[in-house]
C-alpha cells in the first residue's frame, strides 16, 4: 500500500469516543480545514479527545474553533478535552487565560 | 518540576536590550534636559534593572560596569556632576560597551569583551566631580532606589478583521507578560459564534489582562503598535504598590506618574484609523451631496431665508471636514525625534562634529504621510553628514565652526507642509556632478545648463549607485529614490545649494492624501482630474503655438518662446471621442522636479476639492493615474499622476523614435509594464 | 481502534451548496451564492486607461470604486449591447470586491453533490481551471465558475486577456 502523507488535523473515532489528532502549527491559514472537521465531530456530539503531543503552536484562530467546539458538544452533554499539551502551549493558553476554559 | 534557569536567562537578556534601549535615548537627552530627575531616574532605574538581574545570574562583568554607570548616574541626580558632553560620551560609551558584554554573554562568551579600559574612566569621572568620597556599595546589595510598581489593566479587543493584520495575537499577549506580571487574564468569549456561524478568519475574542509591572504605560501600549488600527485597545492603572524597599519619595513620585497617566486617559480615546477613515469618506461624501444641493437649487427661484440656509449648510459642511481631517493629523516630531541620535551616531564614526537644530516639531500632517517620512528623511541626513559637512579641520580652514550644523525644519505654507533638510557643509559640487552625469550619458556635453538643472541632477534614476560607495550612505539607494517617495506622497521635492556655504533640500508636501484641490479637465466623455499643485496655467493654443519635430513624431507647444515637450492625455489613456486638433483644446501646463510640459486635454470644467479613493483595493495600480474619486453627479473620474505621466511619456517616446523595432516593450500596453 | 477516513464522519447535508444561475450568450452558469454580495441593474461606468476590453470600467458602490468585468468578453464571447435585462453581480475575491456584467439572472440554484460532475472533459480548447464543475438539473446543464479563478490576481487576469 502506498504511503500517504498525513493531515496534521485529522479526526478518528474509537468506539464511542472521537480523537482529534492536532500537530505541528495549528494556525489561522488552517483554521479553515480544522472548522470543516470541528463541525462533523460537533454533529457527531461524542465525546472528543484532542490530542496535542505533536502541536507546537496554536494561534487565536485555532483556539476559536475548538472553543466554539466544546460549546457546542457541552449542549450534547459531551465535552472536549485537550491530552498532552506541550508546556509552550500551556503557556500560551495561561496568558491568553484560556488554560482552565476546557 | 525543575526550574529551568535557562528560560529566565533568556527573558534577562530580552529584557537587558529593553533597558539599555532606554538608557541609550536618555543618555542622548541628557545634555538638554540638564539635571531633571526625573529623567535621570529613568536612566538610573535601566542601568540599576540590569545590574540587579544580572546579579542574580552571577554576571560579574555586566554586574561591574553597571555599577559604576550607576554610580555615576547617582551623582548627576544629585547634581554632584553636570550633564557635559564629555561625560555624555563616556557614558554612550559605556552603555555602548555594556550592549557588547551584554551580547557576549548572551552567546556564552563571558569575560571575552574587556571592560577594564572603559571602567577607570567612568571611575576617574566620579573622583573629579566629588572630592569627598562616598562609600561604595556592595555590587551585589540591593541599593535604596525607589521601584515603584504599578498594576495596570489593559484590555484588548481585536475586530472582526484582526487576523488580516498577519500579527498572532498569542504572541502579542505573551510579549505583554514579558513586561511584567501577569496577575489575571481573562478572555471574553461573549462574541463567539455557534461553530455552525463561525467564520475561522474572523477574530471573535477580547481580553482584559491585569499586569504588575515598573513599566510606563505607553511601553505596554507599545506592545500593540503594529496593530493599533485593528484593536480597541485600554490601558489604565489600577493600583500603586510601592515595592518593600521604597522610599516615600520614590512612591509618591510614582504615584504621581500613574495618576498622570489616568489622566492623559480620561482625555483621549483610542479609536481605529480604519474608524477615522470611514468618518471621512461619509463627510466626503457630504461634501459632495451639499455641492449637488447648491447646484440643483441654483435654477429655482430664491427666497433670502434658502439662500441663509444654504450658506450656513455649506459653512458647516467645511467646518466638520476640517474638524474631521484634524482628527488623523499628528505633530512630525514623532518623526523628528528619531534623527538625534542617527547624527550622533554618524558624526562619530565618520570624525566629523555636527549637532540637529529641528524647528518647528509641532508642525502637523496627516498620519499617513508622517509614516512614510522616515526612509527619505533618514537617507538626506546622511547624506548631509556623508558628504556635506566637512572634516573639522577643513572647517577650521574655511573659517567655519568646527561643529557643523544640520537643520531639520518643518512649516506651513499655503496648504502645504514644507520640510527643509539643511547644512552648513560643503555644497554640492556642479563640476563633479556634470562630468558624472556626462559620463553616464545622463546628458550631452554640449547642453546647456543652469545651475539648479545641474543640482537637480543627483535625483536622476541611477545617478547616485555609481557615486563612491562610502560606509554610510550610497548603498545603492540613491536620491532617486528619496524623489520617487516624495512624489508618491503626491509631494514635490528640489535642493539649493551654494558652494561653500551648504545646501538645502526642500519637500514640499500636501497636508494629507484624502483630500486633494484639482482640476477637473474633459476629455471626449470622460472627466479627469490633474492636481492643482502641479499646474502652472491653462492656455488655449494658437496654431503657431503647436510646432511637430522629428519628422511629426515629437510635438511641442511653444509657451511664449519656450518650447515644452506637448503630451496628448487622450492618446496616452486611449481615451476615444477626444479633441484632435489642440486649437480645440486646451494646453494645461504642469511642471514636475523643475521640468514644464503641455497636457492637450478638450476642455477644462473647474477647479474642486476631491476624496481621493484606492483603484488598487479592488483592482490594481493603473499607470499616470494616482487614484480615483467620485463627482458630485455620482460617476467615478481618475486623477493623474502628474510625474508618472511625465515619466511615461518620455518613455514611450524614445522607442518611437527608433520606428519601435528597438524592442517589443514599445508596443506592449501600459500596465504590463507596472510593477 | 481503526483509522477512519474523515468524510465518514460528515453528515448529510454538508454535499448540499448554493449557486446563482445566469445566462451568458444562451449559456448557463453559476456562482456559489455566498459569494455574492448584491445584484444591480447596469449603469454607466467610467472606463479605466489602457485596461483589457473585458475590463469595461470602474463604478461607484457606495463611495467605493469598484471594477467592472464583462464576462462575455472575458469568455471571449460575442459582444452584445447593454439592454434592461443586463445585471452587474457583485461578488468577493478575497479582500475585492468586483462586478461582473452577465446577460441576465436565473435564479438560486441548490445543488447536491451527487449532481456534479467535477472534471468535464471539454476538450483542449477549453481552460477548465476556471470551472468548479457542471452541474446537472433536470435537462439544464449548468457550469458552475470558480470565481477566484475567473477574476483572479489582478496580473493573472492580464495574462487571461492576453
Amino acid at each position: 500500500m502506498a504511503e500517504v502523507v498525513r493531515e496534521p488535523i485529522r479526526a478518528e473515532a474509537a468506539g464511542a469516543l472521537r480523537i482529534l489528532h492536532l500537530e505541528g502549527q495549528v494556525t489561522v491559514a488552517s483554521a479553515r480545514r480544522l472548522l470543516e472537521v470541528a463541525r462533523r465531530l460537533g454533529k457527531d456530539g461524542r465525546e472528543v479527545s484532542v490530542r496535542c503531543e505533536h502541536l507546537t503552536h496554536i494561534d487565536c484562530a485555532g483556539v476559536q474553533v475548538l472553543l466554539a467546539l466544546h460549546e457546542t458538544l457541552r449542549g450534547q452533554g459531551a465535552r472536549l478535552r485537550l491530552q498532552n499539551l506541550p508546556e509552550s502551549v500551556q503557556q500560551t493558553l495561561r496568558v491568553a487565560g484560556l488554560a482552565d476554559a476546557w | 518540576m525543575q526550574i529551568d534557569l535557562k528560560k529566565f536567562q533568556e527573558t534577562f537578556f530580552e529584557e537587558a536590550a529593553e533597558h539599555l534601549s532606554t538608557m541609550e535615548s536618555g543618555l542622548l537627552h541628557l545634555e538638554e534636559s540638564g539635571s531633571d530627575n526625573e529623567f535621570l531616574n529613568t536612566i538610573f532605574r535601566a542601568a540599576h534593572s540590569i545590574k540587579g538581574a544580572a546579579g542574580s545570574f552571577d554576571f560579574k562583568e555586566i554586574v561591574r560596569l553597571t555599577h559604576v554607570m550607576e554610580n555615576v548616574l547617582d551623582k548627576l541626580r544629585s547634581n554632584l556632576l553636570a550633564p557635559t558632553a564629555d561625560l555624555t560620551q563616556i557614558l554612550l560609551r559605556a552603555s555602548d560597551r555594556l550592549r557588547e558584554v551584554v551580547d557576549a554573554t548572551h552567546r556564552g562568551e563571558a569575560g571575552s569583551v574587556p571592560i577594564d579600559d572603559i571602567l577607570p574612566e567612568l571611575e576617574a569621572v566620579l573622583n573629579g566631580g566629588q572630592p569627598s568620597e562616598a562609600p561604595v556599595a556592595d555590587a551585589a546589595a540591593p541599593p535604596g532606589v525607589p521601584r515603584g510598581e504599578v498594576v495596570y489593566a489593559v484590555v484588548f479587543e481585536p475586530e472582526l478583521e484582526f487576523f488580516r493584520q498577519g500579527q498572532d495575537l498569542f504572541l502579542l499577549l505573551r510579549e505583554l507578560g514579558e513586561l511584567g506580571e501577569i496577575l489575571s487574564s481573562e478572555c471574553q468569549r461573549s462574541r463567539l459564534p455557534a461553530l455552525d456561524e463561525l467564520d475561522p478568519e474572523h477574530c471573535y475574542l477580547g481580553w482584559k489582562v491585569r499586569v504588575r509591572t515598573a513599566r510606563a504605560a505607553q511601553e505596554l501600549r507599545d506592545v500593540f503598535m503594529f496593530v493599533e488600527g485593528a484593536c480597541r485597545l485600554e490601558v489604565t492603572a489600577e493600583a500603586v504598590t510601592a515595592a518593600p524597599e521604597a522610599s516615600a519619595a520614590g512612591a509618591v513620585r510614582t504615584e504621581r506618574r500613574a495618576a498622570a497617566d489616568r489622566r492623559v486617559e480620561s482625555t483621549s480615546i483610542r479609536v481605529s484609523t480604519e474608524k477615522v477613515d470611514g468618518l471621512i469618506n461619509l463627510v466626503g461624501e457630504l461634501v459632495i451631496s451639499q455641492a449637488m444641493v447648491n447646484q440643483a437649487v441654483a435654477a429655482l427661484a430664491m427666497t433670502p431665508e434658502l439662500e441663509e440656509a444654504l450658506m450656513v449648510v455649506q459653512r458647516s459642511t467645511r467646518e466638520l471636514q476640517e474638524q474631521v481631517m484634524a482628527i488623523r493629523m499628528l505633530p512630525i516630531g514623532t518623526v523628528f525625534n528619531r534623527f538625534p541620535r542617527l547624527v550622533h551616531d554618524l558624526t562619530v564614526k565618520l570624525g566629523k562634529r555636527a549637532r540637529l537644530d529641528i524647528e518647528g516639531a509641532e508642525t502637523e500632517l496627516d498620519k499617513s504621510v508622517i509614516e512614510q517620512l522616515g526612509d527619505p528623511l533618514t537617507h538626506l541626513i546622511r547624506n548631509s553628514i556623508d558628504h556635506g559637512i566637512e572634516d573639522p579641520e577643513q572647517r577650521a580652514l574655511a573659517g567655519k565652526p568646527e561643529e557643523g550644523v544640520i537643520t531639520l525644519r518643518a512649516y506651513h505654507e499655503g496648504g502645504t507642509v514644507v520640510i527643509e533638510v539643511a547644512d552648513d557643509g560643503k555644497g554640492l559640487d556642479r563640476e563633479r556632478i556634470r562630468a558624472k552625469a556626462l559620463a553616464q550619458g545622463l546628458i550631452r556635453a554640449d547642453q546647456p545648463m543652469t545651475d539648479e538643472e545641474v543640482n537637480g541632477l543627483i535625483f536622476a534614476a541611477g545617478f547616485s549607485t555609481a557615486a563612491v560607495v562610502s560606509d554610510v550612505s550610497g548603498r545603492g539607494v540613491g536620491m532617486d529614490v528619496v524623489k520617487r517617495n516624495v512624489e508618491s506622497l503626491n509631494g514635490a521635492i528640489s535642493v539649493h545649494s551654494t558652494p561653500g556655504k551648504g545646501s538645502r533640500i526642500r519637500i514640499r508636501l500636501p497636508l494629507t492624501l484624502a483630500i486633494l484641490d484639482g482640476l477637473s479637465v474633459q476629455l471626449g466623455r470622460d472627466t479627469f482630474i490633474v492636481p492643482l499643485l502641479s499646474i502652472r496655467q491653462s492656455v488655449r493654443p494658437e496654431p503657431s503655438d503647436i510646432k511637430t519635430v522629428l519628422g511629426g513624431r515629437g510635438e511641442v507647444f511653444v509657451l511664449r518662446g519656450e518650447p515644452l515637450p506637448l503630451v496628448r492625455l487622450s492618446r496616452l489613456f486611449g481615451v476615444a471621442g477626444a479633441v484632435e486638433d489642440p486649437q480645440q483644446g486646451i494646453v494645461v501646463v504642469t511642471e514636475n522636479d523643475g521640468h514644464r510640459f503641455g497636457v492637450l486635454v478638450d476642455d477644462v470644467l473647474g477647479q474642486l476639492q476631491v476624496v481621493v479613493k484606492s483603484i488598487e483595493r479592488n483592482y490594481r495600480k493603473v499607470e499616470a493615474v494616482m487614484g480615483a474619486t467620485i463627482l458630485g453627479d455620482g460617476r467615478v473620474a481618475f486623477i493623474v499622476d502628474v510625474a508618472e505621466l511625465h515619466r511615461v511619456a518620455t518613455r514611450r517616446k524614445s522607442p518611437e523614435e527608433d520606428g519601435r523595432s528597438a524592442d517589443g516593450a514599445a508596443a506592449a500596453p501600459l500596465q504590463e509594464e507596472v510593477a | 481502534m481503526n483509522d477512519i477516513p474523515v468524510q465518514d464522519v460528515r453528515s448529510e447535508d454538508e454535499g448540499r451548496r448554493q449557486f446563482l444561475t445566469f445566462t451568458l450568450g444562451g449559456e448557463e452558469y453559476g456562482v456559489e451564492i455566498l459569494r455574492v454580495q448584491e445584484i444591480k441593474g447596469f449603469s454607466a461606468v467610467t472606463p479605466i486607461p489602457n485596461a483589457p476590453d473585458y475590463v469595461k470600467g470602474v463604478m461607484n458602490l457606495r463611495g467605493t470604486v469598484v471594477p467592472v468585468f464583462d464576462l462575455r468578453l472575458k469568455f471571449g464571447m460575442e459582444r452584445k449591447d447593454y439592454d434592461r435585462f443586463t445585471v452587474i453581480v457583485v461578488v468577493n475575491v478575497g479582500a475585492r470586491v468586483v462586478g461582473l456584467i452577465v446577460d441576465s439572472v436565473s435564479d438560486v440554484l441548490d445543488v447536491e453533490h451527487d449532481d456534479l460532475e467535477t472534471s468535464p472533459d471539454l476538450g483542449a480548447s477549453v481552460d477548465t481551471s476556471i470551472l468548479q464543475g457542471i452541474a446537472r438539473n433536470n435537462d439544464r446543464l449548468i457550469t458552475l465558475l470558480d470565481i477566484d479563478r475567473v477574476v483572479g490576481e489582478p496580473r493573472a487576469s492580464v495574462e487571461l486577456a492576453a
